[in-house]
């Protein structure tokens, strides 16, 4: 097996080549003028030859000749602990790149070095979770340039259609009979909803885009331009509001005013049928992580048995679904997003017949 | 008094039908003038031998090779053509763009609506000078 030329190897080294065979990185004793005293099994296997075919000669024959120089160099310095990029050859004159972690072998009677050798194109098991996240993210940006590409480039579609079909309703006019009329308002309503649709992709991804410009966002201001506008549009509705003071967050001031806006607007919602409604939203006490705090809006509407409200955070349900939180533009599933790219969260809580709860968790706005 | 007349930049055919449909609803009979890109849209209006400048600019924002903002800018920056009003279209509204829009020193940066009565409403707001 191994080469008879070879310096002759004691039993303990025998042992040794056994589990050195079993390496997954290659393994080699070099003499100072570069000849392979000895190499393991995964070594050969790189350079898709037997060991006997290796052993023997100059490392030098197996790496590109650039890289040779410099291997020369380095082990001509007797090098401590080196590591160099080395570009191996194999028997098919394929390219194999390499890390060489060369050291001095002070044991044998003649100088020489051991090198393992790791084959670089082979994927590494220590990935880092910080590059896979980091490849996630770069593979979610894409995906959504992607979206906002495609969302804006049906806009002129579905202007066209709908457009001339509001041209062929006024052209027909008294010859457009009950049938004809009705078919072209089912193709107009079908695009006012394809255009919401559209509408709903573009914000959706617009909220992880890197144009945000995060600041200190007066939550109090929010709140109540929020529920100014939602009273003036309930006017005939009997509202009690409960409204505590909020301490400044760090934010974007138009999502969480949007993000605010859907949630209460669901609670005026879900409180239609009750005399008076009553919508406290509170500022609840925080003892886990001291640099957010929570927002809650409770209500005393009809509630929501929770497995219905996990559907509520399906996307793609919430960018086709029409009676959802009409008005509002978003829904819930938005919500949640918006908080997450605060670097907050969102949850709700809820029981038939008992009103609901939903929290906002965000990131206080700290003075440095 | 030379004729008043309407200038287009706008390469989709079928936003150029919709846009003479509806200046016709607006009763506007001034004559259309229609480029369908960029550079198109620059070498009309930066040319010296234009005497009669249009009346009203309307730019897509998506024009191709050079975009509406960059035939703003440069309509801006000649004295030749700094004062004429120009609108800017676009498909969807962005508010960055409106932004831009403005800071180029458009005269208003509107979004085309997908319904053409909406669509003939904007046109008369942008052409109301031209309106018999």
């Amino acid at each position: 097996m191994h080469n008879k030329n070879a310096p002759i190897l004691s039993d303990t080294d025998h042992a040794c080549c056994m589990i050195m065979d079993k390496m997954s990185e290659g393994a080699l004793v070099l003499t100072d003028e570069g000849t392979i005293a000895y190499c393991n099994q995964t070594f050969a296997r790189m350079l898709s030859l037997a060991v006997s075919q290796v052993e023997g000669h100059d490392i030098f024959c197996f790496v590109q000749n650039h890289d040779g120089e410099r291997l020369r160099h380095i082990l001509s310095q007797h090098p401590h602990d080196a590591q160099i990029e080395i570009a191996l050859i194999d028997c098919e004159l394929k390219t194999i790149q390499t890390l060489f972690s060369i050291g001095e072998l002070k044991h044998g009677p003649l100088p020489s070095a051991y090198v393992v050798v790791k084959d670089l194109s082979v994927s590494s098991e220590t990935v880092t979770l910080e590059d896979k996240t980091r490849l996630l993210a770069e593979a979610n940006k894409d995906l959504e340039s992607f979206a906002a590409v495609v969302a804006h480039d049906l806009r002129s579609p579905i202007r066209h259609i709908r457009s001339f079909t509001e041209l062929l309703l006024e052209h027909l006019q008294s010859a457009a009979d009950q049938d004809s009329k009705h078919y072209l308002d089912v193709i107009t309503n079908a695009t006012t909803e394809v255009n919401t649709i559209i509408d709903r992709l573009l914000y959706w991804t617009s909220i992880g885009s890197s144009d945000v410009y995060f600041s200190r966002v007066d939550l109090n201001v929010l709140v109540r331009n929020v529920v100014n506008s939602l009273t003036q549009e309930a006017a005939d509705r009997n509202i009690e509001w409960d409204i505590d003071d909020f301490p400044p967050v760090y934010g974007e001031s138009n999502m969480l005013q949007t993000a605010l806006t859907c949630v209460i607007s669901n609670a005026l919602r879900y409180t239609q049928m009750q005399p008076i409604a009553r919508i406290k939203i509170a500022n609840e006490p925080q003892t886990a992580n001291l640099s957010n705090f929570v927002l809650s809006v409770k209500d005393n509407g009809v509630g929501f048995a929770i497995p219905y409200h996990e559907t509520i955070y399906d996307v793609s349900q919430e960018m086709h679904s029409q009676e959802a939180f009409e008005g509002t533009g978003i829904g819930l599933a938005t919500v949640k997003r918006i908080m997450q790219r605060h670097n907050g969260n969102y949850w709700a809580s809820s029981h038939l017949n008992h009103g609901a709860m939903f929290y906002l968790e965000l990131p206080l706005y700290l003075e440095l | 008094m030379s004729e008043k007349y309407i200038f287009l930049a706008e390469d989709n055919s079928n936003d150029v039908a919709l846009t003479i449909k509806a200046l016709n609803k607006c009763h506007i009979q001034n004559r259309l003038v229609v480029v369908t890109d960029g550079p198109e849209a620059l070498s009309y209006l930066l040319s010296p031998d234009l005497e009669n400048k249009p009346a009203v600019v309307i730019l897509d924002l998506k024009l191709p090779f050079i975009d509406g903002f960059e035939v703003l800018r440069q309509i801006r920056a000649n004295t030749d053509t700094q004062h004429l009003p120009v609108f800017i279209l676009s498909s969807s509204v962005d508010e960055n763009d409106r932004r831009k829009s403005m800071k180029l020193g458009a005269n208003g940066y509107e979004c085309k609506p997908i319904s053409f009565n909406e669509f003939v409403i904007l046109i008369h707001r942008i052409c109301w000078e031209l309106v018999s």
